[in-house]
């Protein structure tokens, strides 16, 4: 319950800086047709305020966020988060086999045989596949 | 055949032998990039990809072709301009979409048209406007008439600037239409074909109703006729001084060392001029291979920037 | 209609050894490459284009056609196998799919997927192949007023799968749209919301969002649930009996009436160029359920509810193909890709295609049914493949899935700019599937997003400003009094009792 109100908390905000700040901000103004840039986004800003209200006042209490492993969650995100800032400095070649290790690792894999396969096996694979059979550039 | 098998890769040779003379002095270090500024499977990406086949198979080096899609190539060219001066990557874009943002909002674009060193041009999309074949009206100021009886008429359109083309006709002929943003020829086709518009734009989608009566040209609105209409005039040539001529063009960092940049235009020339681009892109853009050149792509770039300004009354 | 002999001949080249081999490459490849996590069947696609440049027609086109058949196929695999489908489409194969997989029924589920979606394809190959010229234009007479109806229709069908919560429902459509509205407004060209990115002028990569949102998510909540020592991804039982390996004739027969119901669903909304296979898969899932006696069991491990959308969604391509040969209009991305193979053969779609090319068009129908009968061959053996591989220890598969998402994203949306989006929104689906907020529907809303402003724009102009002249738009009128219908129906049934909802597939782990 008290997940929903706060949910619908920030709805009502993120309407509110949606219609008076964003789009004003990032969607230009227009002085003629029917569709303006700014209507659509508008009209949705006020339908998330309603929305938000609505939660607030009447919470549907069906929000389990208890029920994920957020920390372990996040530390799989940094993972990727990490990976892709290392790709896009040392390219795929030499992330994917740290990034798979790390993310095999962290899932408590710890054969040898099996993090051999993904984190050389597999890199190979993608590699040869996409850089060398269809000649396409990898990250 | 066996003779045209062995005139074709004589042919290559000698390609390859021109193109070799060419850059005998300059060569990319490693790979040279092609980009596209294009999604994979479009009409650009096909030209992009078979110049890249052709280049490497004549030049020898090591031509990839890469996609970089975002906003009609401005992202790719952004990229591009923020980059050393190396002859290391080429882009393949169109001239409109950069056109279009130079002029609304060149405090937020990162390059102007000094930015880059022109290399050459794959060709135009001629863009026609068209209506159905039982139309009542044969040209721009028939449609105009139309319009006016009918107290207005709906236009359809794929892109911006044609929109602005028909809006400049409007306000000179003091006629109102209604305008049909489509998501490009192949929709607007959908809409003049279904009887929802009563004229719209084409570029090449048309030719096989146009062969069948179904559809009529009433104008070609680059600034030249269209090869496969020469009997067609332009709206320049009925009178209205406007056009939007969508060019595929070939350009790289501007600085670039000019053995570097002679080397690349010319193993582009070549390429350009070999018979299995020539094919492809004939093929996909419904119109011949036009390299305009290293200078006659700044100068078309040029007077391009200066007519879109004019498109959108600025 | 081209003479008999033409037919025959056309026919006939279908059968030439060159042609079956490039249309059996197709499908293997399609299929192997659609079934890949984060590469899918437009992918495929438009990686294999290329490969068509030194082809002759029949041969470069049968391939394509067999690239997309199968990747239709292939893209139903990581969804049921491992929940993390690649495209809106297969997220509603993924309801019942995944859940039976994990029943240890994987190859039950996959192959349901298999027969049904040939039998879609098929079926809507045939009415390409009988009755085009007269649906083609009955399609040019929808024009964007009847569109804007069917969006309208489409929405108010998929606010059936919304959940429990209309007002939660209601967010994750607003915030759909929101994401979908990013790019360049439809009427004026404008950027919106791209914050500086020129990357996002197009509007945000789809592949980014739908892999992001549906895979990564997943593949982070399954990563995060590891624990001790890993399992594999699909436990299957040691001595299976056959009934749960295979589906038995008396099960798929007893699936007709769903087959048939979303064949045709889908064969209609792929006729409409720019309606897409997202809103057919949805529509023909909720029609499914709501004619089920026991709508309850639906996201549980139905298989109505694969065979309802794999019908619909494969029978889309083929549909896509009438205003395509016969108006030159691509219906979508896959027939946009279809159509520039074409052009780079020199053969352009149009009124006389079939009577200029009528050899090739014949040759290619020939192609189609025998990319079909392929795709029943080649699945046998892949489903089993793919059965057996994802009964590799957990994280070897999840870590290399999620490297292919890297790598296919990437491809797919030109950079790792793109991958850099999908991570976002993964983020974005794991919070609000915490929050109770329906990904999927946000998903369908992004899709179908773009195509509902263009066609509010286009109705706008049309009507000038005059809402009486919407009077002369009668089948618009009734699609769009048929939404409002289904509305207030779904809005009252939903009143009447949460507990039908309870098992909507609007959580992750229904």
């Amino acid at each position: 319950m008290a997940t929903d109100r706060y949910t619908g908390l920030f709805f009502i905000l993120f309407g509110v800086v949606l219609y008076a700040v964003i789009v004003p901000w990032q969607a230009e103004t227009v002085e003629y047709g029917w569709l303006r840039p700014r209507t659509l986004p508008r009209v949705l800003a006020v339908v998330l305020v309603l929305c938000g209200l609505a939660l607030v006042w009447r919470p549907v209490g069906d929000a389990r966020p208890g029920n994920l492993h957020w920390g372990r969650a996040i530390a799989f995100a940094a993972v990727l988060v990490g990976g892709l800032v290392l790709m896009t400095r040392l390219g795929f070649v030499w992330t994917a086999p740290v990034m798979a290790l790390a993310l095999m690792w962290l899932a408590h894999e710890r054969r040898a045989l099996w993090l051999v396969l993904g984190v050389v096996g597999m890199p190979a694979l993608i590699w040869f596949t996409v850089a060398i059979m269809l000649e396409r550039p990898l990250p | 055949m066996k003779l045209m098998t062995w005139m074709k890769s004589a042919a290559t040779a000698a390609a390859m032998m021109l193109a070799g003379m060419a850059s005998a002095e300059w060569a990319p270090s490693g790979t040279l990039k092609l980009q596209i500024g294009f999604g994979a499977g479009g009409s650009t990406d096909t030209i992009g990809r078979v110049v890249a086949q052709v280049m490497k198979e004549q030049t020898g080096w090591n031509v990839i072709a890469e996609n970089k899609p975002g906003g009609g190539g401005v992202a790719m060219f952004t990229a591009i301009a923020n980059r050393p001066a190396d002859g290391s990557i080429v882009g393949l874009g169109v001239n409109m979409p950069l056109f279009v943002n130079l002029v609304n909002r060149p405090e937020q674009m990162k390059f102007d048209l000094d930015s880059f060193d022109y290399l050459g041009t794959a060709g135009r999309a001629q863009l026609a406007l068209v209506a159905r074949g039982d139309a009542p009206f044969d040209d721009i100021d028939g449609l105009i008439a139309a319009a006016k009886d009918a107290g207005g008429a709906p236009i359809a359109f794929g892109a911006k600037p044609q929109e602005l083309l028909m809006r400049f006709i409007s306000k000179q002929a003091g006629v109102d239409f209604q305008f049909l943003s489509t998501k490009g020829g192949a929709e607007s086709s959908k809409l003049l074909l279904g009887g929802q518009a009563l004229a719209s734009f084409a570029s090449g989608e048309h030719l096989p109703f146009l062969e069948s009566g179904d559809v009529k040209m009433l104008a070609s609105v680059n600034n030249v006729r269209h090869s496969y209409a020469p009997d067609t005039p332009t709206a320049i040539e009925q009178g209205y001084d406007i056009y939007v001529d969508p060019v595929y063009f070939f350009a790289t960092t501007a600085g670039t060392p000019d053995e570097a940049r002679s080397a690349l235009a010319a193993a582009l020339a070549a390429a350009l001029d070999s018979d299995e681009v020539k094919t492809v892109v004939q093929n996909a853009l419904q119109s011949p291979i036009d390299n305009l050149g290293p200078d006659g792509t700044a100068e078309m770039m040029k007077a391009g920037l200066v007519n879109t300004g004019k498109l959108f009354g600025k | 209609m081209p003479e008999i002999e033409i037919i025959l001949a056309g026919l006939g080249d279908a059968f030439q050894p060159v042609t079956l081999l490039f249309v059996l490459a197709g499908v293997a490849l399609g299929q192997f490459v659609g079934a890949v996590p984060g590469i899918g069947p437009v992918m495929a696609m438009a990686i294999a284009i290329p490969f068509t440049f030194g082809m002759d027609p029949l041969a470069g086109i049968g391939f394509l056609v067999g690239v997309n058949k199968g990747g239709l196929v292939g893209g139903a695999i990581p969804a049921v196998l491992m929940n993390t489908p690649g495209t809106p489409d297969a997220a509603a194969t993924a309801f019942d799919g995944y859940p039976l997989a994990k029943q240890g029924k994987p190859l039950k589920a996959t192959k349901m997927a298999l027969y049904s979606s040939v039998t879609g394809d098929t079926f809507s190959d045939i009415v390409l192949i009988t009755v085009s010229a007269p649906l083609a234009i009955l399609a040019l007479k929808m024009g964007p007023v009847e569109v804007l109806g069917v969006m309208l229709l489409a929405f108010a069908v998929i606010a059936g799968l919304m959940g429990a919560s209309l007002i939660k429902g209601a967010i994750a459509i607003a915030l759909g749209l929101l994401a979908a509205m990013v790019g360049t407004d439809p009427e004026h060209a404008t950027p919106r919301f791209i914050f500086g990115n020129f990357e996002l002028y197009d509007g945000l990569p789809l592949a980014s969002v739908a892999i992001g949102m549906l895979a990564i998510s997943e593949l982070l909540r399954r990563l995060s649930e590891t624990s001790g020592r890993p399992r594999p991804a699909i436990a299957l039982p040691r001595h299976q009996p056959r009934a749960d390996r295979s589906v038995s004739w008396a099960e798929y027969w007893g699936c007709r009436f769903t087959i048939a119901r979303g064949a045709v669903i889908g064969t209609i909304l792929g006729a409409l160029p720019g309606i897409g296979s997202t809103a057919a898969a949805f529509m023909s899932y909720a029609s499914a359920k709501a004619a089920s006696k026991q709508p309850a069991s639906f996201g549980k491990g139905n298989l109505h509810g694969i065979a309802a959308t794999e019908a619909a969604n494969s029978s889309v391509m083929g549909a896509n193909m009438i205003p395509l040969l016969t108006l030159g209009i691509p219906g979508s991305v896959s027939a946009a890709l279809i159509i520039s193979a074409f052009m780079i053969h020199g053969v352009q779609p149009g009124p006389f295609l079939f009577e200029q090319q009528g050899r090739l068009i014949y040759g290619l129908f020939g192609a189609m049914i025998i990319a079909n009968m392929l795709n029943l061959l080649v699945g046998q053996l892949g489903l089993r493949f793919w059965a057996r591989v994802i009964t590799a220890p957990e994280p070897f598969i999840f870590a290399s899935a999620l490297l292919m998402c890297f790598v296919g994203v990437s491809l797919a949306s030109g950079g790792l700019f793109g991958v850099g989006v999908m991570l976002v929104f993964a983020l974005l689906a794991f919070v609000m599937s915490a929050l109770g907020l329906s990904v999927v529907v946000f998903i369908i809303a992004f899709f179908l997003g773009p195509r509902l402003e263009i066609s509010l724009s286009q109705t706008l102009a049309l009507l000038n400003g005059d809402p009486l002249k919407l009077l002369n738009y009668p089948v618009a009128l009734v699609l769009m009094a048929l939404a409002a219908v289904t509305a207030v129906m779904l809005a009252r049934r939903r009143d009447r009792g949460h507990d039908a909802d309870e098992n909507s597939p609007s959580k992750p782990d229904a």
